[in-house]
């Protein structure tokens, strides 16, 4: 975005963790109501009060819109994938400059804020919120469900992480991990369809 | 060779290469190279590389014999599947391997016959008789006659004795394992797909909840509210058709309800239907009460009839509220990449922002 080396963006740019973020989600099957809910994301943070904290969410991103193509690693354009950083971003205020120059898919949201001094309006660029996530891929081919539970299978992407507005966003994912007692890195991950989330979010 | 079939190739691909290499190198670095050199340099190699001595072999024997009936006898006997497809298996592979490596099966007397009268024959009519001229001739013989020379005889026997070799420790370390899983999934899990997946009920209801049919609460009330209810609010003359219109209007009330719920999301709620929801916040419940009203009558205030959503809206559960942490100081790209291990950040960020 602003074509700096990569050592300089490093050191100049400055965001806010938060280990945790609200967003609205539909729960599962009945998409007329929708409820407030938040996302973990696993951290070193310990609460004296409850002493284990719950373990990291999986999440829906939407990659693509696509609705039929399956194809390319995604479920109708979404992927399970694991969050690694909440984090909140403001852009520096002199890229209201270029914010004619900037892509659609890239254009700022603004607020005028007003100088009590000079007593004017002015344009500032907003706090983003994006999320670090590692997608995740097919383990079988086109993501063809087992035969014998009806589960695909999915498994974690090595050395590829992306940075993901939090809009794009759905929901949490039910994953589990297969024979998680052997605690192998690489492990195979059930994207479980049959679960119902409210119940599973109350309980957990 | 059927040492396909009992994974010999899998288990040891990598010490057949280096036992040939060895053994290649040998036979180049000796001066001198007769059979017992070879048959000498075979011994020491598969001692070396497939560990396997004399001793062993004689063990392996010895425990394949007093296994094989017992094991056998409890496939045979308990299990649905094939019946002794272990002995079918080996037998096959002794018969083909004799036939095949050694070729006895061409080699008859007829033909042996034949062999030397034909041999006699061309040396009678040869001109020149060397030893390359003998070994050409009957390689060339014993390939038209016996289908196999000599040569290729032998490399076949080594061949064979060296996957034997591996086949008898494949099954001394692991064979006789696979035997017993395999029994025990057929005999003590029971052979088919059904009754093994009741031996993973436990570990997926903790896993992932209850399964379906697990309740009959659901069909219960309904059976108050669309039956019992529904009768009652009926004059007990005709009260099918009464029934039936009572459900309708149910269903359709409910239809109402969710729609009316969509719209509020959307923003587009009327505060008194809100109120029938209990979707109000509190300031909104506090001023729909019948006080709040006329007061407000009193003063006139003019209030939007439509109002927004607001957050409020909606209640948190404390379980959903409690991971929340947020940082207050701002930290930079490098700190964040280092404390939460994600390697090249500043590129993410530079192409993906």
């Amino acid at each position: 975005m602003l074509r700096y080396d990569q050592n300089v963006l490093l050191d100049s740019i400055f965001i806010k963790l938060q280990n945790a973020l609200l967003y609205y989600r539909q729960p599962f099957h009945n998409p007329t109501s929708v409820e407030r809910l938040g996302l973990d994301c696993k951290v070193a943070y310990t609460n004296a009060n409850q002493g284990i904290m719950p373990e990291s969410h999986n999440i829906w991103v939407q990659y693509t819109q696509s609705e039929e193509n399956d194809i390319d690693n995604t479920f109708q354009g979404r992927v399970p994938s694991f969050p690694v950083l909440y984090f909140s971003w403001t852009p520096p205020n002199q890229i209201v400059q270029f914010q004619k120059r900037l892509p659609a898919w890239k254009a700022l949201s603004t607020f005028s804020k007003r100088f009590q001094t000079t007593q004017q309006w002015v344009l500032r660029p907003q706090a983003q919120e994006y999320a670090v996530v590692i997608p995740t891929k097919f383990k079988d081919l086109h993501g063809w469900a087992d035969c014998v539970d009806g589960f695909i299978r999915v498994v974690k992407q090595t050395n590829k992480m992306d940075i993901v507005p939090i809009g794009a966003i759905v929901g949490p994912a039910h994953s589990v991990q297969e024979n998680a007692a052997s605690g192998s890195i690489d492990s195979i991950w059930l994207v479980n369809n049959h679960v119902h989330l409210d119940t599973y979010w109350t309980v957990y | 060779m059927e040492a396909v079939v009992y994974g010999a190739e899998k288990v040891s691909i990598s010490k057949r290469r280096q036992f040939q290499v060895r053994l290649d190198s040998a036979r180049q670095a000796a001066t001198t190279w007769s059979d017992a050199d070879n048959q000498t340099a075979i011994e020491r190699f598969e001692h070396e590389i497939h560990q396997v001595t004399p001793a062993k072999h004689k063990r392996f024997d010895k425990s394949f014999e007093r296994h094989e009936p017992q094991l056998l006898q409890e496939v045979g006997t308990k299990a649905t599947g094939p019946r002794s497809k272990f002995t079918k298996d080996l037998a096959l592979m002794k018969a083909a391997a004799k036939d095949k490596a050694y070729g006895e099966a061409n080699i008859t007397a007829d033909k042996r016959l034949q062999f030397q009268i034909r041999l006699s024959d061309a040396e009678t009519e040869a001109t020149t008789w060397s030893s390359a001229d003998m070994e050409r001739v009957t390689n060339q013989l014993e390939r038209e006659i016996y289908g196999i020379t000599s040569n290729e005889q032998k490399l076949f026997k080594t061949e064979f004795s060296i996957r034997l070799i591996e086949f008898e420790a494949w099954w001394e370390t692991i064979g006789i394992q696979a035997l017993w899983k395999s029994i025990e999934q057929r005999v003590i899990h029971f052979g088919y797909p059904k009754m093994h997946l009741v031996s993973h009920i436990s570990g997926l209801i903790r896993r992932m909840g209850s399964g379906d049919n697990f309740t009959t609460d659901i069909s219960e009330p309904l059976h108050i509210a669309n039956v019992k209810e529904a009768y009652r609010s009926t004059n007990k003359v005709n009260y099918i058709r009464q029934m039936l219109k009572h459900n309708d209007r149910c269903t359709g009330l409910d239809s109402m309800e969710e729609t009316l719920s969509y719209l509020a999301l959307q923003g587009w709620y009327n505060i008194d239907s809100a109120k029938v929801f209990n979707l109000l916040s509190a300031t909104n419940s506090q001023r729909s009460t019948r006080r709040a009203h006329h007061l407000r009558l009193q003063t006139i205030e003019d209030e939007p009839i439509i109002h927004p959503v607001s957050q409020q809206l909606y209640h948190f559960r404390e379980t959903h509220v409690r991971g929340v942490c947020r940082s207050i100081k701002l930290t930079s790209l490098r700190d964040a990449s280092e404390d939460f291990g994600i390697p090249n950040f500043g590129q993410l960020f530079s192409t993906q922002i």
